[in-house]
């Protein structure tokens, strides 16, 4: 059995755009043009997360404590907000993960 | 510019990312504006919107004070909504009646404007519909609309045309159908190999025609239509590839068409034009005056169909000049186009206009009926409406609190009328296929929804700005009991006049139904020339690669009667090229007549018809003079023909026709006339008979055979025997369109018997719809006079003359709007002037007839309520005072 211990029936499951923004964000804290072009290239081109909707999936995860602010670096005269997963996002994105690990893997089986 | 699509977000969300949004949207999208920028912001805004609708309006609600004008006003309009729904639940009658009128009126102008949408506004649903023209070669001083084209013709304006960028060609032809069951008539359109290409139609399984299909020797293929692909195969893909025997040749289905109005002709398989052995044959492709294609062009992109009619007239002046003996001047040979668009609806057009003025001038009686029984209702909310302004409210926010009730009943209405219209959808398209092969595309899509929307918007605000036009009269005076003369004088007014209107246009609606009830009634007695009793007609389309050739068709007709005469019950039979009443394409011919003085006028034309012996009396159409043909009018005995009673009076007139001899063009005999019969209404029941010449089946076989049978057998019993008997001598041969001469003739009947229910349903309703306004205006009169009444008693009065004085007012306002009527009927004749037959259509029958069943409807209207008067008690009525 997997581990459900984060993944208790009160807890949405992430949607396909969580997952990639969790994920991008795994290995370091990125601003969000960076999330853009990380995901893009995570998926291979696949998928493109429209600004609009990004900072959607951001508010999303901020509201659940996936991910919360790194910092608001300043370059040039923009300023730009940097996001950084949590301990709890990187917990929920795995168990998430291993749950979809189990799906492909019977899928993938037949 | 991007921060006004930001405005589609939530305020919070707006103040936590606005700033790294947009920085984000300049990053991806560039700097400066983008629409695509613009649509995602909007896009996802919404949905963000959406998402934390719930939660937000919760903490909305909740909040003591309103911020910003924007919520200030959905927080009123929510709080209207509330308390016009309320207040519309706790009136049900009220609300009954007005829903119940709005949904007939706006279900009648939905139902009505998704097929004038279908039929008429939206573009054809070819690719390149509007560019498709339709090239006609008319006979101007012969009189024929279009004389069609021959092969080479076709050829010659394909290479000379500079307006077309294609012209293609299209007739059609019957093969039979071996291998099933029962062997098939198959309706086949043969057309040029690029046919589906100019008309920009893309199959929906395999593939059209291509050039190398369409040369002589390639394997023969056909593409089904979509309606016969379902009919016949159930929609099974399976059928690609396979093959189908017709006549001689087996064909492989190459593919299978979408879903297209047919035109010009309905037809189940599609070949492309070298399938056609008559169309190749040398007498066809090498003969200019062979005409018999149907050619369509479409327009080069930039060309306009004048410039396309101008470039087509060119290439016609110079074909006439290069080969005068197939263009006769006294022929007056021209050649135009005609937009394919306007041919595909020219049948529906007048219809649609009579329906939907119709349908709009219902929705005037609705809204004036509902305007009416709001303003009913706002005088037991006056006090209300007073106490309120007391309280502070303002003329406009009392407007706001009435538009928002009527704009909920109004949108109710809309949603019940859109219901009503496609409950009644599938009858409405199957009238309109009557008229158009466009019919096929009526639906009720998003247009048509927008348009039940709009309507109901439209209605809604009317009625809720309508009743609040009178002006107010004073306060204090409303305050008060039982007081406001003044203003129950107005409103009286305004509610007399939209008596008036409805009245006005109720009588408009009855004479358009009116004319066309009187018009269906003339066409029932009209004589169509024969007897429809005890008669079956039968369609026998020979094989014409088994047996096209004349004693082919000779001896198989010559052996069906000899076997369906014998048969029990069969009185007599016989065999013709067409049933009465049809709109099927005469087989016209030109002919002389012999000692004619030359002229250099058109030739004299009929349309020859075969017939054997026992054709008139089967079909007991009465010989007028001579004699009926008989079994020896055959070779080598001199040549015969009976012409009808126009042909006689046309070509012969006070003269005798018998005796006379003519000669058809192309003919090397001299014919002799040998008998003149009763006209048959070939075409139509509204349509004058045409010139019939009839030559004896025995000389003049056609291989599109009618059998006619006349039998004292019941219909069921005839057809079994027909078939059983066809089937017997021929088990390949297909028998279709088995009918009555009864039936033939009420289908000719069902389109105007059609429109005159639906116009007759439309009157019933607008009477009725009429006669409660009335009624409700003279109960709402004679409720504000009871005192009066009730002085005008107690004074001595005569009960039946204070009944008589109300009646008298009521039928002042009926008598008001059937004047005004008139202008509006003169209006809707004008309009069914083309619809309309033995009638003009300003018939004063129908205007006097229509005025007196209104003037009855009034009166019994206003007796209903005044009878009230009865129970005026004087002396409690003077008490309230």
């Amino acid at each position: 059995m997997l581990n459900m211990s984060i993944l208790d029936s009160s807890t949405p499951p992430l949607k396909p755009a969580e997952l990639f923004v969790l994920a991008a964000l795994h290995a370091a804290p990125l601003h969000g043009y960076g999330l853009v072009q990380e995901v893009a290239t995570r998926s291979q081109g696949r998928i493109r997360i429209r600004p609009g909707n990004l900072y959607r999936v951001l508010d999303r995860l901020l509201e659940r404590g996936l991910i919360d602010v790194h910092e608001r670096a300043s370059a040039g005269d923009e300023r730009r907000t940097y996001y950084r997963i949590t301990s709890l996002g990187r917990r929920t994105a795995q168990a998430e993960a291993k749950l979809l690990a189990g799906v492909i893997g019977e899928l993938l089986a037949i | 510019m991007l921060r006004l699509f930001l405005r589609a977000y939530p305020k919070r969300f707006r103040e936590r990312h606005a700033e790294d949004l947009l920085r984000l949207c300049r990053d991806v999208y560039g700097v400066g504006f983008s629409p695509r920028a613009a649509a995602d912001l909007f896009w996802n805004g919404m949905k963000e919107r959406l998402g934390a609708a719930p939660r937000d309006f919760g903490e909305w609600l909740e909040r003591p004070a309103r911020q910003g004008r924007g919520e200030r006003a959905l927080a009123t309009l929510l709080h209207d909504a509330r308390y016009g729904i309320r207040a519309l639940i706790a009136s049900r009658g009220f609300t009954a009646a007005i829903l119940l009128t709005l949904t007939l009126g706006i279900g009648a102008n939905t139902a009505i404007f998704s097929v004038i949408d279908a039929v008429l506004l939206r573009p054809l649903p070819y690719a390149h519909g509007h560019r498709m023209v339709h090239l006609l070669q008319p006979l101007q001083r012969g009189r024929v609309e279009n004389a069609g084209f021959s092969p080479l013709e076709v050829k010659d304006y394909r290479e000379q045309t500079r307006a077309l960028d294609a012209v293609v060609e299209y007739h059609q032809m019957q093969f039979t159908l071996l291998g099933g069951a029962e062997a098939q008539r198959v309706s086949t359109a043969v057309v040029s190999a690029n046919f589906f290409d100019a008309f920009g139609v893309r199959p929906l399984l395999g593939r059209t025609f291509v050039a190398d299909d369409d040369v002589q020797g390639a394997a023969p293929v056909l593409v089904l239509t979509y309606e016969y692909w379902q009919r016949a195969y159930r929609g099974d893909p399976e059928v690609m590839g396979k093959t189908f025997t017709m006549n001689d040749k087996v064909d492989q289905v190459v593919g299978v068409l979408a879903p297209m109005p047919q035109y010009p002709g309905v037809n189940d398989v599609f070949m492309p034009s070298v399938a056609c052995p008559f169309r190749n044959g040398p007498r066809w492709s090498q003969t200019r005056t062979a005409r018999g294609l149907t050619v369509f062009g479409r327009l080069r992109s930039g060309a306009t169909l004048a410039t396309a009619q101008k470039d087509l007239a060119q290439i016609a002046e110079r074909l006439h000049t290069a080969y005068p003996d197939a263009y006769p001047k006294s022929e007056g040979f021209l050649t135009t186009a005609a937009s394919l668009r306007d041919e595909l609806t020219r049948g529906a057009r007048p219809t649609l206009i009579v329906l939907l003025a119709t349908t709009l001038f219902l929705l005037v009686i609705v809204c004036a009926n509902v305007a009416n029984l709001t303003m009913a209702r706002l005088v037991r909310r006056e006090k209300e409406m007073a106490v309120r302004t007391a309280l502070g409210a303002t003329r406009l926010r009392l407007l706001q609190l009435l538009l928002t009730e009527n704009l909920i009943l109004a949108i109710a209405g809309g949603v019940l009328g859109v219901l009503v219209a496609s409950w009644g959808l599938d009858a409405l398209a199957a009238f309109a296929a009557r008229f158009t092969t466009r019919a096929s595309e009526i639906r009720l899509d998003g247009r048509v929804l927008l348009f039940a929307l709009g309507l109901s918007l439209f209605t809604g605000t009317l009625l809720g700005c309508l009743p609040a036009l009178p002006a107010r009269a004073n306060l204090a005076a409303d305050l008060k009991e039982g007081a406001g003369a003044t203003a129950h004088r107005a409103r009286l007014r305004a509610r007399s006049a939209l008596i008036v209107s409805q009245v006005a246009v109720s009588f408009a609606l009855l004479i358009g139904a009116g004319l066309m009830l009187r018009s269906l009634l003339n066409l029932q007695s009209v004589d169509a020339g024969f007897d429809v009793e005890n008669v079956l007609t039968a369609r026998v389309d020979l094989n014409w690669s088994r047996s096209g050739r004349p004693e082919q068709i000779r001896t198989f007709g010559d052996g069906l009667l000899d076997r369906i005469r014998v048969e029990p019950g069969v009185i007599s039979a016989a065999l013709t090229g067409s049933v009465p009443l049809n709109d099927t394409n005469p087989f016209g011919v030109e002919f002389q007549i012999e000692g004619a003085p030359p002229s250099d006028g058109p030739r004299p034309r009929a349309d020859l018809e075969t017939a054997t012996p026992d054709l008139f009396q089967t079909m007991g159409v009465p010989l007028l003079a001579g004699r009926a043909f008989t079994a020896m009018d055959r070779d080598p005995a001199p040549p015969v023909a009976i012409v009808n009673q126009s042909f006689a009076r046309h070509f012969f007139p006070g003269e005798d026709a018998l005796g006379k001899r003519i000669k058809v063009v192309g003919a090397t005999n001299w014919v002799q006339i040998v008998g003149v019969v009763a006209d048959v209404k070939q075409h139509g029941l509204e349509r004058e008979p045409g010139n019939e010449l009839y030559a004896p089946f025995a000389i003049q076989p056609f291989l599109d055979l009618r059998l006619i049978v006349r039998s004292r057998a019941p219909a069921a019993d005839v057809e079994r025997m027909v078939r059983g008997t066809i089937k017997e001598m021929d088990p390949q041969q297909p028998v279709t369109e088995v009918r009555t001469l009864a039936q033939v003739r009420a289908d000719n009947l069902a389109s105007p018997r059609l429109t005159a229910l639906l116009l007759g349903a439309f009157a019933i309703l607008a009477i009725f719809i009429t006669a409660a306004g009335i009624a409700g205006v003279i109960a709402y009169s004679v409720s504000q006079r009871t005192q009066e009444i009730g002085i005008r008693l107690a004074l001595g009065a005569a009960p039946s003359s204070l009944l008589a004085m109300v009646v008298r007012q009521g039928m002042a306002l009926v008598g008001l709007g059937l004047a005004l009527g008139i202008l509006g009927g003169l209006a809707i004749s004008r309009v069914m002037s083309g619809l309309v037959f033995g009638i003009a259509a300003h018939d004063p029958v129908t205007y006097v007839a229509g005025a007196a069943v209104l003037a009855g409807v009034g009166a019994v209207a206003c007796l209903v309520p005044a009878r009230r008067i009865a129970e005026v008690d004087p002396m409690i009525a003077l008490r309230s005072a």
